[in-house]
């Protein structure tokens, strides 16, 4: 029964091939880019039909069987196309996947790019590498070009590094393939298994080349598992300080290019998520010979905060991140005040707290301090509820009292997604809590926000997310503007969508002249709408004279210029 | 600074196979070579600008990422380099656009260093960068197809010499 069906199909198939043969040579008339081939509705006999059937007027009977026809003529056709299209498209997955490794075969490949590209290349790979020595190393083992590159450029080798098999040959081998006047990142992890002597044996041999430091870098790296941590860290109570301290009675030192001073009591890749035991760190530098350093800039610190008789005061930046443990946060917070009270010299701060077990009720207990110094300061907190912003970081915030504070940063980033989700309430209870004081700021006239769920949870998709009122309702931030009366330029970047709100209904003049909304990847022209309305109700809209729509996925730009306006509006996409 | 007339000129450009392309004065002037050359041939709309080291195929693919970035700002001075440096990070569209095999990659590459396109020239370095990172010497000359052209004696030597990077 199936036979002339069959016969049927084969001839069909051949005729249709015969199409394939047409499109093959067409396609060989083709040299260089492909010309756009466009087709027109009278391109088809059928199209010509219809046309034609059309302009006669009415149809009868005959006429709209023969255009019945037609369609189901186009139907099949479309679908002849269809598998081609679809057969066209595998034969390609076939030669992309046999015809790309040998082209690279074929190719020069990386071969054919000059040695300044490389070497450029090597770069961006070099200062982006958390062990650059030992990338440095492996490039130069990959062939003769790479390592005439690699070894022809001092700065690969510009990272000094004392580990606890260094010998001095290699250390020697290192610090004169760095040339005679590169900067030089010195980096020492100290740790129970490098004895002070090889310490002091480093920076003898090091010493030399004391001019040329740009870096100093002081690591403790602590097993806080092992018994020798707790035993060692309860009996000398080392810091990074501590060894600081015994570096300069030892050793004194004049470093005219040291920019850049890390103090750090933890690994920053470290995989354990154990907090650190906190040590306060008890040296006294008043008793030595401190070293000169007329050009440090910054002070970086990780999980270490330096005694208040720190001597070194020439930097303007401080830059901690502190891991905030349960039963400790007062000391930590209090050693931090102490430290910075000494230090008038900073003008920028950036703190980044965190911390993943706190005890709620056990409120840190710290004192009020003017930092009049500062002009900028950099706030970032994780893992955070509203519990958490209300009873640490908080608090935090309000003992720091900065009168000539210009610029403020707040970083956020949420325990859960959709905010905390305790007591109903969403992350527009945050900020009301994590804003300076403006009765005691008032010189603060540019605030950056930036409020982002947690990294490690999944987070619904823009494309996939339906939002449910309630996720709206939490997911809103609400911008308390009133906390911000001097403000004249504010940036958000939020993940949900934004508002602007005022608590009392009473007419206030706002300061505000700028508002940048940065990378929201969920304000759509509807959450656009939303924010320009909500200025309007509070009367901030006609003060502001620009508004900044940067990298926002769902805004485009007429979307954006239909809402705000040609005179206000900046449209930037990157 | 561009003026509006400036913004509704067409250039042509020329490719070493004879292509012709005409874009928007600001898409081609993302190129600083082409920019310079235009400044050097005045007003001359009808004149066609040669570009000898670059074939059809690539200048259409940096074509397209120029068009992508035509609205963006001048690119910072030299002295920003250092911060350039410091993070591998490439926007979500350039990853994408950056996403060819490595023939096309490298070409890239090098007309993005012809015409002077350092923002370009950034994103594919960066790429390239990225899949060192982290490798094995053995890993990269697989990657990129590199002759391991050290003899026994110097490769025993080098690895000797290198023990302590590789064993701490």
């Amino acid at each position: 029964m199936d036979a002339p069906l069959r016969l049927d199909t084969i001839k069909l198939k051949y005729e249709a091939l015969e199409v394939l043969r047409e499109l093959e040579r067409t396609a060989d008339l083709v040299t260089g880019t492909h010309p756009e081939i466009t087709f027109e509705v009278e391109d088809w006999r059928a199209g010509k039909n219809y046309r034609k059937l059309q302009e006669s007027g009415g149809l009868d009977a005959t006429e709209f069987r023969q255009l019945m026809d037609d369609r189901k003529r186009m139907e099949f056709m479309q679908q002849i196309l269809q598998n081609l299209s679809t057969s066209a498209s595998e034969l390609l997955d076939i030669y992309s996947h046999q015809l790309d490794s040998l082209s690279m075969k074929l190719s020069r490949g990386i071969n054919s790019l000059p040695n300044e590209l490389l070497s450029h290349i090597f770069h961006l790979a070099y200062h982006s590498s958390s062990d650059r020595t030992l990338l440095a190393t492996r490039l130069s083992h990959v062939s003769r070009t790479f390592r005439s590159i690699v070894l022809g450029d001092h700065r690969f080798w510009s990272t000094v590094s004392l580990y606890p098999d260094t010998t001095e040959e290699t250390l020697g081998k290192r610090i004169s393939r760095s040339g005679s006047d590169t900067d030089l990142h010195v980096v020492v992890k100290y740790k129970e298994s490098i004895s002070a002597s090889a310490f002091h044996a480093f920076v003898d041999l090091c010493s030399p080349t004391a001019p040329r430091w740009r870096s100093l870098s002081l690591h403790g790296v602590w097993d806080t598992y092992s018994d020798d941590y707790l035993e060692r860290r309860w009996e000398d109570d080392t810091a990074a300080s501590d060894e600081l301290h015994k570096l300069m009675e030892q050793h004194h030192l004049i470093l005219p290019r040291l920019q850049e001073l890390h103090l750090s009591d933890h690994e920053p890749d470290d995989v354990q998520y154990e907090i650190p035991y906190w040590v306060s760190s008890r040296s006294d530098f008043e008793d030595v010979h401190h070293w000169v350093v007329p050009n440090l800039r910054i002070l970086r610190c990780n999980q270490h905060i330096p005694p208040p008789s720190f001597p070194l005061r020439t930097f303007s930046v401080f830059d901690l991140h502190l891991m905030l443990r349960l039963g400790d946060t007062s000391d930590q917070i209090t050693d931090l005040l102490k430290f910075m009270d000494f230090q008038p010299n900073i003008t920028e701060l950036i703190l980044k707290l965190d911390g993943h077990e706190f005890d709620i009720e056990d409120e840190p207990d710290i004192g009020l301090y003017a930092f009049r110094g500062i002009t900028s300061f950099q706030y970032s907190v994780s893992k955070v509820t509203i519990e958490i912003a209300r009873h640490v970081y908080g608090p935090i915030l309000d003992s720091l009292m900065m009168p000539n504070l210009k610029c403020f940063t707040l970083s956020v980033e949420l325990l859960f997604p959709c905010g905390t989700l305790d007591e109903g309430r969403g992350v527009n209870a945050l900020l009301r809590r994590l804003l300076p004081d403006p009765s005691t700021h008032l010189l603060l006239t540019t605030v950056i926000i930036n409020i982002q769920p947690p990294p490690y949870k999944s987070y619904p998709q823009k494309t996939h997310h339906v939002p449910t009122q309630d996720h709206e309702k939490l997911e809103l931030v609400a911008i308390p503007l009133a906390k911000l009366p001097h403000v004249s330029s504010l940036s958000i970047t939020t993940f949900g969508r934004l508002s602007f709100r005022r608590r009392r209904a009473r007419t206030k003049l706002y300061a505000l002249r700028e508002l940048q909304i940065r990378a929201c990847p969920r304000i759509d022209v509807d959450g656009l709408r939303d924010v320009v309305q909500s200025l309007k109700n509070i009367k901030a809209w006609d003060g502001l004279e620009r508004v900044v729509v940067r990298n926002c996925d769902l805004l485009d730009y007429e979307g954006a210029l239909k809402v705000v306006g040609k005179e206000k509006l900046c449209y930037m996409d990157e | 600074m561009s003026t509006t007339e400036d913004k509704t000129r067409k250039v042509k450009l020329v490719t070493s196979d004879n292509e012709e392309f005409e874009v928007d004065w600001e898409v081609a002037t993302r190129s600083v070579l082409i920019k310079h050359m235009l400044e050097d041939i005045g007003e001359s709309e009808e004149q066609a600008i040669p570009l000898p080291n670059v074939t059809a195929n690539v200048l259409k693919k940096v074509l397209e990422w120029c068009e992508h970035h035509r609205k963006d700002p001048e690119p910072a001075p030299e002295s920003s380099d250092d911060n350039r440096k410091r993070t591998l990070e490439i926007g979500d569209w350039d990853a994408k656009f950056i996403q060819v095999d490595q023939e096309m990659l490298f070409e890239i590459i090098l007309a993005a260093n012809y015409l002077d396109i350092k923002a370009l020239l950034d994103v594919g370095c960066k790429t390239v960068a990225n899949m060192i990172k982290g490798k094995q010497p053995e890993e990269i000359r697989k990657m990129f197809n590199i002759v391991n052209d050290f003899t026994p004696e110097e490769e025993a030597q080098i690895k000797k010499e290198n023990e302590w990077a590789e064993d701490r």
